[in-house]
Parts: structure tokens; C-alpha cells; sequence
């Protein structure tokens, strides 16, 4: 077995993404193609603007758009003025790198593995293929490439180990992503939740380890975005519920199969002794 | 049939059953070794990295100026990422600025020149199309079918084709040889030089340069269609065109008003907003009728109707004047600025306020469809953090791009609005103060400057002289020396043409000073271009011959080229890098064109849809396969290394050019008015106690001005290319050409300043120390004019906001500033000291003083064709000395043992004092004879009072504006046009306001041809405009079209570029956005039964397109003077070349022009929508 060994939650690295900061340029997404030599999607016309859709095997960062009316305050010599307007919020997204990844967890072939840095990267030499890390994946992250092996983004884990932040967070201009070690960024974004701004990455589920290392923040007037753009709960209760029976099962496998065994060899005696018996009788 | 299963089967099942479902985590496979380490580069292909050679090279997209590091190996790209250091991008990039890579190495790139074999779609076919559909069917059966040439076999057939064209116009008007002389009439010489704005600025000055050589003053570049309002409105009132402060001004800003989307069109520039807003709180509020990212990024998001700027910066001044107590006018920093700065008297500003007064907030709600509370708060939220107001303690910042240029009343009134509320509110000229247009393409600003802004206007805004009677006074001129406007004496036979109060020698005024800026340019294009402008003999002034090899006169622009074209006095054109068959406003007369030229030479990276048109197609390299300097939109002068070697036999466009003109020349097609005059060299005299000393004599060497091959020290070429045409000569020769650029290269030390990627600040008691330091500009990197000033017109806000003035200690002295000096070579030691003493100021240098007037000819008569060249020092000229006994002639060193300055060859001694720094800021500007706001106003009510009795009788907005333009005599007659009004576009939404707000622009008569469908093949097409909804409505009805009418206006993304020529091709952009789309309201799309992704037609009285709808709550939908108007934004970026083809916003948009500068209306316009037949 494969043990998947993630560094603890305070270790390792992690990203704050303030989206109060983002202009929705979609650097980091031509960044991340670039980067990790990926080829142009065939797209259409987008409802969203969000293009391509959602991940695709060449586009581990997609910047998904938002629109919503939302509360938005101004301070004018008059006073503080608070209105209501719409707003379209861009919301920068990849694989979040749950400090407990169920996808690694879900990997039959050990080809996910989570770096000492906390990066969970799809080794596409190991992949087969079989889409596990896909049906376990709350966010919905991993795509299945035409070569038929499983990609997403890798925390950018050949730069990061070597002295350089991510793709992503390099190319940003309006600083949107802080890279750091994840002790500082967890530490930041709490501070940020105690500011009273939304919040998304940290008390998770336990699924995920409780945490992610890409950890959202908002102001209120962009919170709708990141309400509709994660999931309740980071959670695929499907996978969980195999993730469950798995603990239960083995053990349970075994005594059944034991059992069986004893079951079989004992009915085989039965009906060795009882041919035997008759083999007898025939011959008597 | 029933399934039995057996005791034992089940017993086998379930045993299977629970070991599978035991497997996944039990039975993995266990010896597996996990990767766990990676190298660099190593999953995206990359692992060359580590040992690649680094390159910084300059984006070609915005005009930012970001720079992008090149990490290559030999010829092949590996990665490509923002280059750390600069100060504009630190590293990051946006997403075009990441893609660019993908233009350098892409399959479509041009690997060879091309000569059309095919015939050229047909004009009248091509004008007959009424859809999108209609004319690319017209035009696919036409393809150029190009055949691969040597660039020989190119040069060749250029050159031969042109010289035929040339001759027969020479021979059938007898240019050069006119009835006072030998030179050319620029506007009357059949051929069009265009672009571009992306090429850097050696390449620009070259095509400027080839222009005058080919005697056409028919120049012009995409800057007529995005800034030529913005640069002539602010030229005319702060003395120059460009953006008043360097990006990093708007980190210093209070409250921002933008009037434009710098979020998409100028990403990087947020990096600068954003510390504002992270440091100082810094308001953003974004007037747009969309949601644009920039208004997802602000405060607050204001929907106006398009083309109704005026009206909104109009009641800002209301505002300020008429609703706030006390009024800013009677606060002591309004009135120390109105004394100190501003040009205006207390009559001119009674005036101002009767036209403003009439601006109330009621009034400019219903012209805008801006609520009351939401105009109140924007107004009180600029006024009240303006520096009139504060102290100066706050600043704010207009911010604006094409939605305020791109409208017939852009100069007159919307430009010039924004340049009036910025001084009036006393935010000019100190930091957080900007103005701040920002430009489009990277080296807009660099090509607008070494294009003179196009019309013929030389490098360095130099007008041309325009008649010879301006030759005959610079001839004048040059016998007195050269002298500045100070020492310059107008003669009495010149003083009525020169227009100057102050003629005498020891005055100077505005006139003057203008008119020796001129004289001042012309004199250095002789020099550096071995020319000749003058009299013959030069002791004659009034009754010699005028030979000159400067075009006279200003020519055509390229909004009004096509006309011209289809009239036939145009007849071939160059077009370097740009891209008007998708650029242009109602783009298929622009296409019936260029078909119609008897020869297009295009240079480009693609095959764009103007090279269709095209007879040659000559591969140009793109922006990382040459070098050479661009500014970006701030003045700040970059230089670009190249990183690669140009793709197949694509070569740089100073290659093109530098060879183009060796043909031409050969071939004929060149021939300069001084040779058909025989003129060889120019006899320099002065006039001297009334009697003419020789001083030397210049040989022309035209042709050597050509030859920019080899180079030395600082100026070794770079590769075999470049020892053929070498861009750091050009460079050099920029430096000593065009005032404006002196400095981008140090003679003293031989090295080019805009290399410099220092981005430390300077530290007190350093040239602009405090300045730098305080402010937190970076002023040592690359160089910025003029006179490396990065915000300008910043004369005392040392003194005004930190309370006293800096004390400087610069070549060997101390000096006393007051604001930002910039810094010039000191022509005593030759090392820099502040330029302009104590700061800088209007107009400035356009204004200045030179210690050699009268003494000696431009830097010392250097030989600097040779010095550029080879760095060898000759001096042709001498020094002309008087004293006691008589008249001296020196040659240089005894001169310079004489007087200290041995470096005088390396500034021309310029400076700059009290006088030169004086010009006040032409807050009050008049651009036609008349009266002012209050003597014109019962004019103005006759005009809208007829215009409404005769829409009311006749029930045609057309005729009844033909009939009133009779009967007054004239359109706006009587008004100097001194403040701006609102005016509405040419297709108003509402007829009530069109009366009510008349158009200006019928001020020019090209537009008269276009309401008139003028030249003749265009009558009957659908070409022209529809002045009011009905008329749009009725001619649409005709072919069967009924839809909601709406106002029409057009915007990029982030992720588009002009044209769509380069971003079409990068497979990384056109992923993001493949299509056009209509962005309309959720309202508009229940109207009309759509949602999101259905198809619309769009009808406008030039055509129809389909595109698809993008419906949101973010698109305006106003109530405007009780009337519902919808806008719809379309995107403009898309064609029908290459892979990602379109619908041009272009195919239905109109013609019609800004009355100073001819830019087109194209962010104001009617159309009809409605949802498209399913086929």
C-alpha cells in the first residue's frame, strides 16, 4: 500500500487569494497553460464568460465569473453612502490542495502524490486512467486528458521546489495570490476572518482534511461569489460513504473470506467424505 | 425467467464481492516508488531554463510599457514571464503581455515577400454589400493569390511601380517646380505613407522621414483613430498631447475618474490604482454604460449614455462654482493659480461660469440618464478631493480612453472639458493630478511623437512650414544666427505672418516662441537629413527662390484618406504594421479603398485584411526579433532588446525601410526639390552689424542621411541585419533631430539612456531627488521626455505641498527648484543639471533659450551626420564673436578654451529660466473667429430655434440642418468655441436633444460629403448616417427590418486587441473569447425575446451583422430626458481573416469625424436590434 503521508496542515505551503484584489485579467490562467506546456482548447461563445466552462485537461486555472447584485459603500463628503448594484465578481480557481487530498486517497495506482510541500500532483507516468480522483474530488477538479490520464494543476510543484512561486501568482499584477509557507497564510487568512471577510479553505470538512491550502477571501461585497462558486460542503458523500465501508470492509473481507474458506473446506471435506462414502458403498 | 442462485454461488459472490471492495485501500500497489521531486521546467517541458539567455524586450500590446523577459536558446523560445526589476510590471504580466510569445513563433507568420497575381475585389461590389455576410462573400472571391518573391524582386516592383506614379504626377503638374521656387505641395502628392503604432520609434521616424523624402505630407497612424483628440485637445491647452504624469501618479490620487476601462484595455496600470486604493484609500469610479472589469474593480459604477461626457464634467464645474459653498472661485489657491497660471482674466471666467451655470443637475441628468443623487455624489466626491479645494493635499485624477476620443465633439468640447476641470480644480501638475489618456498600443506615444502626430507634421511635432512665406522667414531666421525667440528680431515684412505683439528683439510671446520651435525643428532635419530649406541665394530672403526639401503644408488624415482614394488624388499608399480594413470606421469604404489604390505596399507580421487588399506583402519581424526604443504611454522611452532572430526572410521594419528608400532612389520615384533646383550645399551666413558673414559651408548628403549601416561602440550592431541598417544609429539621429527626444542617447558618455533599468529612487539633494524620493517615481529608469520630466506642468509642488523649495547639487553648482526639473547636459562640464529651473511648466521646451543664438549654427556646426555614424567630432561650422573691434570668426576649440563650453556640441546650449518657464496654460483656447460664450448665446438660441421650426415643417433632421447651415451662413457661426458644450453625436437617440444640443459636427465639411454620400460611388450604398431614430427606422423598414432602437457603442476585453490580428492568432487568447458578442441588458433581451448566447442582428445605416448576445444586468438601459434608451456595447476586435474570423463592429459603423482632427465618431452611434430569423 501506498501511504499517503500529507504534511500536516501548518506545514508544507499554502495561498491566500483575495479576490476583493482581482481584476479578472485571466493572466494566471494563460500563465498556468504556459507554464505546464499545455495546448489551446476549442471553445465557443461562454453564457458565463467563463472560458473554457470549467477545467479541462489543458486549463488547470480557470477564472469563473460571477454576476450577482450585491451591497456595495462609499465614503463621499456627505457621509458614508451604502447602495445596492450588481457586480460581476472573478472568482481565479484550480485544485485547491486539500491538505488531505481524497483524490490521492482515491488513487488505486499510486500516481497522486502529495509533496512534502503540500502539493497534490497527478503523476501522469503512474496514471491509468480510471477516474477515481475525479468521482472523489469535491470541487471537481481532475480531467481526463485524450490521451486518457487524468491532469490538473500540480501547485506548480517544479517551481515551487525549486525557489519559485507559481506560475499563477507570479503573473498576477494586481498581487491577488500571497504563496507562503502555510503556517503564515493560514495564520493571515484567519486574521482576515477575524476582520469579519468571508472566508473559504479553512474548518472543511474533514474529507478534505479540514482544510485546503488555497484559502479564499472576500469582502461582502463579492462574498456571493464565493458562495456560489464552492460547494456547501467539501465533501462527495458517495466517496466518503466507500471511504467508510473500506475501513469496515477488509477486516470484514477477511473474516468472510476465512469463514468462506473453513465454509468451503469443510463442505469439500463433507463431499470428499460423502464420495468417499459412496466410492465405498459402490465398491461394498 | 427466474435467476436461482445457489447457496454456494452466493457464498462465491460475496466473497469476490467484499475482497474488490477491500482492494482499493488494502491491496494497492504496495511497492510502488512515488515521485516526489521535480525539476524546473520539468512537467511544462522547460527543463532549458537554467542555462537559457535572458532577454528583457518591451510588450507589444498596451501601452503600458510592461517589459517581458525572453529565456531562449540560440533561436528557440523556452518561457517567457514579466520581467522582475521593471517598476511597471514587477514581474507580473497580463494575459496578452503572457501570450506574446505566440506571436514571435506562430504557423501563420509571413516568411516571405509577396506580389498579388489576383484581381482586387471590385469597389462598387464591395460598397453594395448591406451584411457581413454579403461582403465577405464579395471579398472570398477575390484572394490576392500572392506569389513568393525574392526581397529584390519586392524592392524592385515597388520601387518601379511608385517611380511611374510619382513621374506622371510631376510630370502633369510640374512638381517640384513651382512659380517662387522648388518644392512640393505635401497634401497634393498622390501617395499615402501610414502607420503605425506599434513599430518601434526608429521605425517610425524612418517611415516619417520617408514620407517627407517621397515629398507627400500625407501621413498619418492608428493615433488619429484613438488619440488625435485627446492629444490635440491638450496640446492647445497645457502645450503638449501626451499624458501629463508617469503611471506612478495614480497611486497618488484621492479619487479617480474613469472615463474608460483600464482594468481590461491597461491591466498592469492596476498594479498602481490598487496601492492607491491600499495606501491612501484612493475612491475609483467608473462612468461606462457597461459593467467593464474596471467598473467590477471600483467603488462606484456610473451607466451614461455614450457621447455625453461634456455634460457630466460640465456639471462637475456647476458643482463646484454654483452648489458648493463658498464657490472655488473665491478660495485663495483658485485665485493664486488664476494669477499665476491660467491665461484667463475675471471677464473670461464670468464667462465661463454663464456657460457652466447652465449646466445644473437637473439639466445634465436628462442629457445623460445619470440619477440626480448619483451626479450630486460625483461631483461633490471630485470636487471636494481636488487640490483647489484641499490644498493640495488631495488630488484627482481623469482618467480616459477611446470613450471620450473617438466623438465628433472630442476635441471642442469633451477633451477639452477634462483638460479645464483639471486645472480649474488645481490638480495639474501636482501629483495625484494627472491627466491621464491612456494611450492604446505600445508605442503610440513614441509614433505620435516621431510621426508629429501625422498631417505632415514632423518628427517632434514640428509643424511643416506651410507656405513659402514661412520658408522665406526661417531663412530670415537662420541669418540671424538661429536664434532663440528672445534674441530673434521679426523682421517687419514677417510680423503679420508670424502673428506675434512682441517682434523686437529681448520679448517673446506665444506666437513667436511657436513659430521658433518650428525654425528650430526645420534647421535639425536639415542638419541630420543633409537636406535643404531656404532661399536661393540665402542672402535673400524676400526675393530669392524658396527651394525646400520639407513638404510644405499639412496633409490628409487617415480617417478622410479613403474619400480621397475614391476621389483619385491618393493613388498608392504604404502601410506599415497597421490594420485599417478592420480598424476604420464603416470599414468597406475603407476597403472599396484600398482596391481602388494602383499599388498598396503592406508590411505586417500576418496577412491581415488589409494585406487583401494589398498588390505587395512584405514580411515584417515582430516585436522580439529587433530592437530599438518604444515609449510608452506615460513618455517613458523603453528600449526593447531583440531575443530572437526574425522568423524565415521576415526582416525588421528599419531593414524595410532603410532598403525600400535605396530603391525608390535608384529607381527614380525620389527626387528632391533641392536637386531639381541644383542646389549641393548650403552657404551658412549670419547677419552681422548689418552686414553677411560666411560662416561655413554644408554639403547635402541626402542619401548618406541613409545609410545607417555598421555602427560603433555603443552602437555596435547586433547581428548581420542590423550592420545593414543599424536602429542605434536612427536612434542617434533621433537624439539630435527631434527637441523632444534629446537626451534618449548621451553623446558625453555614448550610452543610450532609455537602456537604463535602474529602479532604485533617487535620493535628496540628487536631480529631482525629492522629488523621486518623496513621490516615489523611478527617474533612472530608461528616459522620459522631455528632458526626462516624468510629471509634467509640475512647477511648485515641492514648494506647494512640502512647504519649501529643494535645494539641488548638480555639475559643479547648486540650484533652487521648486518642482521637477527633469535634467539636461550641462554644456560646461557635461555632466547633467536640473533642465528646467525651477520646474516645469507649460509648453515647456517648446519655450527656451539657447546661448549659442546668434553665434553659431545648431550644436556648434557639428558635422553630425558623420558623428551619429562614426563618433568622430568635426566641426563644419564657426563661431560668430563680436566684440569691440569687430567681428570674430572661432572654430571650436577656441571658442569652447574661450568660454567653458566644450559639450555645447552635445546640447546646443540649450536652457531654460523665468521667461522660457512662464507660459501659462490656455485654459481659455479659441479655435474659430468669434465671440465668446455670452455674446454668442442668442446665436446659438436662433440656430436651435430654427433647427426646430424647420425639423418641424420639412420632418427631416437632415434637411433642416442643410436649410439652417444656409440660412446662418455657416454651423456654430460666431462661436469661438472658447468652453466646451455639450453637443450630441450625429445619430442622436432622441430628436428633442439633437435640436436642443446640435451636433458640432457639421463645423467640418468632410462630414457635409458624408451626409451627403460623397464621392459618387457611394451614393445609393448603404454608407452613410441617420440623423435621428425615425429616419434610422424608415430606411430599415424598406429591407423589411423592425427592431428596438438603441444606441450604439463599442469596446475591447482584456483579452482582445484592435484589429484581432495578433490576438485572433494566439491560440492562448482566442480560447478565452473566440467570438463577438452584443453585451445587452437583461431588459433589452426581454424586449427583444433573447437570452444569453441567442443571435442578434444589429442595423445601423450602413449595414447589418449577427452576433451573438451576452445578457447581463451590467449594460446601461437609461431613463434619458424621460425617454427609455437601451445601449449596446459590441465587440470590435474580429474580421474575416485567419482562424478565428467574425463580424467588424467596423462593417456598421460611422464615418463621420471630429471637425479638428477628423477622428471618427465610433462610441456613439443608433442601431436597431432585433432577434435574428432562425434560418
Amino acid at each position: 500500500m501506498v501511504a499517503v503521508n500529507p504534511p500536516p496542515a501548518n506545514e508544507g505551503y499554502a495561498v491566500l487569494v483575495d479576490i476583493d484584489k482581482c481584476i479578472g485579467c485571466r493572466a494566471c490562467q494563460v500563465a498556468c497553460k504556459e507554464w505546464n506546456g499545455r495546448g489551446p482548447t476549442e471553445t465557443t461563445f461562454s453564457p458565463t464568460f467563463t472560458n473554457p466552462p470549467t477545467y479541462t485537461a489543458n486549463d488547470w486555472k480557470v477564472v469563473f465569473f460571477y454576476e450577482g447584485t450585491t451591497k456595495k459603500g462609499l465614503t463621499t463628503p456627505a457621509g458614508e453612502l451604502v447602495f445596492e448594484q450588481v457586480d460581476i465578481a472573478p472568482v481565479p480557481s484550480q485544485c485547491l490542495h486539500c491538505v488531505n487530498a481524497p483524490c490521492a486517497r482515491a488513487c488505486p495506482s499510486g500516481a497522486i502524490s502529495v509533496t512534502p510541500e503540500g502539493a497534490v500532483v497527478i503523476n501522469k507516468d503512474q496514471c491509468i486512467g480510471c477516474g477515481f480522483c475525479e468521482n472523489a474530488c469535491p470541487y471537481d477538479v481532475p480531467r481526463r486528458g485524450s490521451d486518457g490520464k487524468y491532469y490538473k494543476c500540480t501547485f506548480c510543484v517544479d517551481r515551487i521546489q525549486n525557489g519559485k512561486e507559481p506560475a499563477c501568482v507570479e503573473v498576477c499584477p494586481t498581487g491577488v495570490f500571497t504563496f507562503g509557507p502555510a503556517s503564515q497564510i493560514v495564520q493571515m487568512a484567519q486574521s482576515e476572518a477575524a476582520k469579519g471577510r468571508t472566508v473559504y479553505g479553512l474548518n472543511l470538512n474533514p474529507y478534505v482534511g479540514g482544510q485546503v491550502r488555497w484559502i479564499y477571501v472576500s469582502s461582502d461585497r463579492r462574498a456571493f461569489a464565493i458562495k456560489q462558486h464552492f460547494p456547501k460542503d467539501a465533501v462527495v458523500p458517495t466517496n466518503e460513504a466507500r471511504e467508510l465501508l473500506k475501513e469496515i470492509v477488509p477486516p470484514l473481507a477477511l473474516v468472510g473470506a476465512v469463514g468462506l474458506t473453513i465454509i468451503g473446506v469443510a463442505s469439500w471435506r463433507k463431499s470428499r467424505i460423502e464420495e468417499q462414502k459412496s466410492a465405498q458403498q459402490q465398491k461394498a | 425467467m427466474t435467476v436461482t442462485i445457489s447457496r454456494r454461488g452466493l457464498l462465491k459472490i460475496s466473497a469476490i464481492a467484499a475482497l474488490a471492495l477491500g482492494l482499493p485501500s488494502a491491496a494497492q500497489t504496495p511497492f510502488i516508488q512515488q515521485k516526489t521531486t521535480w525539476a524546473l521546467g520539468e512537467i511544462g517541458g522547460k527543463l532549458g531554463l537554467k542555462s537559457a539567455k535572458v532577454t528583457p524586450t518591451i510588450c507589444t500590446f498596451c501601452s503600458m510599457g510592461c517589459s517581458i523577459d525572453f529565456y531562449t536558446n540560440g533561436s528557440s523560445i523556452i518561457w517567457t514571464s514579466g520581467s522582475p526589476e521593471s517598476y511597471i510590471n514587477w514581474g507580473a504580466l497580463c494575459p496578452k503581455g503572457k501570450a506574446a510569445y505566440q506571436l514571435v513563433d506562430n504557423p501563420q507568420r509571413l516568411d516571405s515577400p509577396m506580389i498579388r497575381t489576383g484581381p482586387k475585389p471590385p469597389p462598387d461590389e464591395i460598397l453594395s454589400a448591406k451584411t457581413w455576410d454579403e461582403l465577405v462573400a464579395v471579398l472570398k472571391r477575390y484572394p490576392p493569390r500572392w506569389e513568393k518573391v525574392s526581397w529584390e524582386q519586392a524592392f524592385t516592383y515597388i520601387a518601379n511601380k511608385l517611380a511611374a506614379i510619382l513621374n506622371d504626377w510631376r510630370s502633369s503638374t510640374g512638381a517640384p517646380v513651382q512659380k517662387d521656387g522648388y518644392y512640393y505641395v505635401g497634401s497634393q502628392n498622390p501617395v499615402m505613407v501610414i502607420g503605425s503604432s506599434i513599430v518601434t520609434n526608429e521605425e517610425a521616424y524612418l517611415s516619417r522621414k520617408l514620407a517627407a523624402f517621397l515629398g507627400t505630407s500625407n501621413t498619418d497612424s492608428e493615433y488619429r483613430k484613438c488619440h488625435s483628440s485627446t492629444v490635440t485637445a491638450l496640446a492647445l491647452t497645457y502645450g503638449w498631447g501626451a499624458e501629463t504624469a508617469s503611471i506612478e501618479d495614480v497611486a497618488l490620487a484621492d479619487v479617480v475618474l474613469f472615463f474608460s476601462n483600464p482594468a481590461e484595455a491597461h491591466p498592469l496600470s492596476f498594479y498602481y490604482f490598487k496601492k492607491g486604493q491600499r495606501e491612501r484609500g484612493t475612491i475609483l469610479i467608473a462612468l461606462n454604460p457597461n459593467y467593464s472589469r474596471t467598473a467590477e474593480a471600483s467603488d462606484l459604477w456610473i451607466p451614461f449614455r455614450p457621447g455625453t461626457d461634456t455634460a457630466i464634467l460640465n456639471y462637475i464645474l456647476h458643482y463646484a462654482f454654483f452648489e458648493r459653498n463658498p464657490p472655488i472661485d473665491q478660495l485663495p489657491e483658485f485665485q493664486r493659480l488664476m494669477a499665476q497660471r491660467w491665461n484667463i482674466t475675471q471677464d473670461d471666467l464670468d464667462d465661463l461660469k454663464a456657460m457652466i451655470s447652465e449646466y445644473d443637475a437637473q439639466t445634465v441628468s436628462n442629457i445623460t440618464g445619470i440619477p440626480l443623487d448619483m451626479l450630486r455624489t460625483l461631483a461633490q466626491l471630485y470636487v471636494e478631493n481636488s487640490g483647489v479645494v484641499t490644498g493640495h493635499k488631495k488630488h484627482g485624477i481623469i482618467q480616459w480612453a477611446m470613450g471620450m476620443t473617438q466623438h465628433t465633439d472630442a476635441v471642442l468640447s469633451i477633451i477639452r472639458a477634462a483638460a479645464i476641470v483639471q486645472l480649474l480644480l488645481g490638480n495639474v501638475g501636482y501629483p495625484g493630478g494627472g491627466t491621464h489618456p491612456f494611450r492604446g498600443h505600445s508605442n503610440v506615444q513614441g509614433a505620435t511623437d516621431l510621426q508629429g502626430g501625422g498631417l505632415g507634421v514632423l518628427p517632434g511635432y514640428h509643424a511643416p512650414p506651410s507656405t513659402s512665406l514661412d520658408v522665406r522667414i526661417y531663412q530670415d531666421w537662420k541669418l540671424q544666427g538661429m536664434p532663440d525667440a528672445w534674441s530673434w528680431e521679426v523682421p517687419q515684412w514677417a510680423v503679420k505672418s508670424v502673428g506675434t505683439s512682441a517682434p523686437s528683439k529681448g520679448s517673446a510671446d506665444v506666437a513667436k516662441i511657436l513659430a521658433v520651435f518650428n525654425f528650430y525643428g526645420w534647421r535639425r532635419f536639415e542638419l541630420l537629413w543633409g537636406i535643404y530649406c531656404g532661399t536661393v541665394p540665402p542672402d535673400d530672403p524676400v526675393n530669392g527662390k524658396v527651394v525646400c526639401d520639407i513638404p510644405l503644408g499639412t496633409g490628409v488624415s487617415e480617417t478622410v484618406f479613403p474619400s480621397k482614394v475614391l476621389e483619385g488624388s491618393i493613388k498608392a499608399a504604404f502601410i506599415f504594421g497597421e490594420n485599417p480594413a478592420v480598424t476604420d470606421p464603416n470599414v468597406k469604404v475603407t476597403m472599396a479603398a484600398l482596391s481602388s489604390l494602383q499599388l498598396l505596399v503592406v508590411s505586417d507580421i500576418f496577412e491581415t485584411e488589409t494585406a487583401w487588399f494589398a498588390d505587395v506583402l512584405l514580411p515584417a519581424a515582430s516585436f522580439a526579433e529587433k530592437e530599438g526604443t518604444k515609449t510608452d504611454g506615460n513618455r517613458v522611452t523603453q528600449w526593447s532588446w531583440r531575443a530572437v532572430p526574425p522568423r524565415g526572410q521576415s526582416r525588421p521594419d528599419y531593414w524595410i525601410i532603410a532598403n525600400l528608400y535605396k530603391y525608390l532612389r535608384k529607381a527614380g520615384a525620389i527626387l528632391l526639390p533641392s536637386e531639381a533646383a541644383g542646389v549641393k550645399s548650403e552657404e551658412v551666413k549670419f547677419r552681422k552689424r548689418g552686414q553677411l558673414i560666411f560662416v561655413y559651408e554644408r554639403p547635402l548628403r541626402p542619401d548618406y542621411s541613409w545609410d545607417y549601416s555598421g555602427g560603433t561602440g555603443a552602437a555596435q550592431p547586433v547581428s548581420d541585419i542590423e550592420a545593414e541598417v543599424n536602429p542605434r544609429i536612427i536612434n542617434k539621429e533621433i537624439n539630435f533631430s527631434t527637441l523632444i527626444y534629446q537626451g534618449i542617447y548621451d553623446p558625453v558618455r555614448d550610452t543610450f539612456t532609455t537602456m537604463r533599468r535602474d529602479n532604485s529612487l533617487r535620493k535628496p539633494g540628487e536631480i529631482d531627488g525629492t522629488f523621486s524620493s518623496t513621490f516615489k517615481v523611478y527617474k533612472n529608469w530608461g528616459w522620459s521626455w522631455p528632458m526626462n520630466v516624468r510629471f509634467m506642468y509640475n512647477y511648485d509642488s515641492l514648494q506647494v505641498i512640502l512647504g519649501k523649495p529643494d535645494v539641488v547639487t548638480a555639475a559643479g553648482q547648486q540650484w533652487i527648484v521648486t518642482g521637477e526639473t527633469g535634467e539636461i547636459i550641462d554644456e560646461f562640464t557635461g555632466e547633467y543639471r536640473p533642465a528646467f529651473v525651477p520646474g516645469h511648466n507649460f509648453f515647456a521646451p517648446k519655450s527656451f533659450k539657447r546661448r549659442l543664438s546668434g553665434i553659431a549654427d545648431l550644436f556648434g556646426g557639428l558635422d553630425l551626420l558623420t558623428f551619429i555614424r562614426t563618433g568622430q567630432k568635426n566641426f563644419l561650422g564657426k563661431f560668430v564673436v563680436e566684440t569691440d573691434t569687430g567681428v570674430q570668426l572661432l572654430d571650436f576649440d577656441t571658442f569652447a578654451s574661450q568660454t567653458g563650453m566644450r559639450y555645447l556640441w552635445a546640447n546646443d546650449t540649450l536652457y531654460w529660466d523665468q521667461d522660457t518657464l512662464s507660459l501659462k496654460a490656455f485654459l481659455k483656447r479659441i479655435f474659430y473667429s468669434g465671440g465668446g460664450w455670452r455674446q454668442f448665446k442668442p446665436t446659438y438660441e436662433k440656430m436651435r430655434s430654427l433647427l426646430r421650426q424647420y425639423y418641424q415643417q420639412l420632418g427631416d433632421l437632415k434637411a433642416a440642418t442643410l436649410k439652417v447651415i444656409q440660412e446662418m451662413g455657416g454651423w456654430y457661426k460666431g462661436y469661438t468655441f472658447q468652453w466646451p458644450i455639450h453637443a450630441e453625436p450625429v445619430e442622436s437617440p432622441i430628436v428633442d436633444m439633437a435640436i436642443q444640443y446640435p451636433t458640432l459636427a457639421w463645423l467640418n465639411p468632410y462630414n457635409l460629403e458624408v451626409l451627403n454620400q460623397q464621392p459618387s460611388i457611394l451614393q445609393g450604398k448603404m454608407v452613410g448616417v441617420a440623423l435621428e431614430p425615425k429616419e434610422l427606422q424608415t430606411m430599415l423598414q424598406q429591407l423589411g427590418i423592425n427592431g428596438v432602437t438603441v444606441v450604439m457603442t463599442t469596446n475591447r476585453l482584456t483579452e482582445t486587441w484592435h484589429s484581432g490580428s495578433m490576438n485572433r492568432r494566439m491560440p492562448d487568447l482566442a480560447e478565452l473569447v473566440p467570438r463577438p458578442f452584443a453585451i445587452i441588458s437583461k431588459k433589452l433581451a426581454q424586449q427583444i425575446g433573447v437570452n444569453t448566447g441567442d443571435y442578434v442582428e444589429l442595423w445601423t445605416a450602413r449595414g447589418g451583422i449577427k452576433v451573438r448576445a451576452y445578457v447581463t444586468e451590467g449594460e446601461a438601459y437609461l431613463n434619458v430626458n424621460g425617454q427609455q434608451v437601451p445601449v449596446v456595447n459590441l465587440l470590435w476586435s474580429w474580421s474575416f481573416e485567419g482562424p478565428e474570423a467574425g463580424p467588424s463592429g467596423n462593417f456598421i459603423s460611422p464615418d463621420v469625424v471630429d471637425p479638428v482632427t477628423t477622428i471618427q465618431e465610433t462610441k456613439a452611434w443608433l442601431g436597431v436590434i432585433r432577434k435574428a430569423p432562425s434560418v
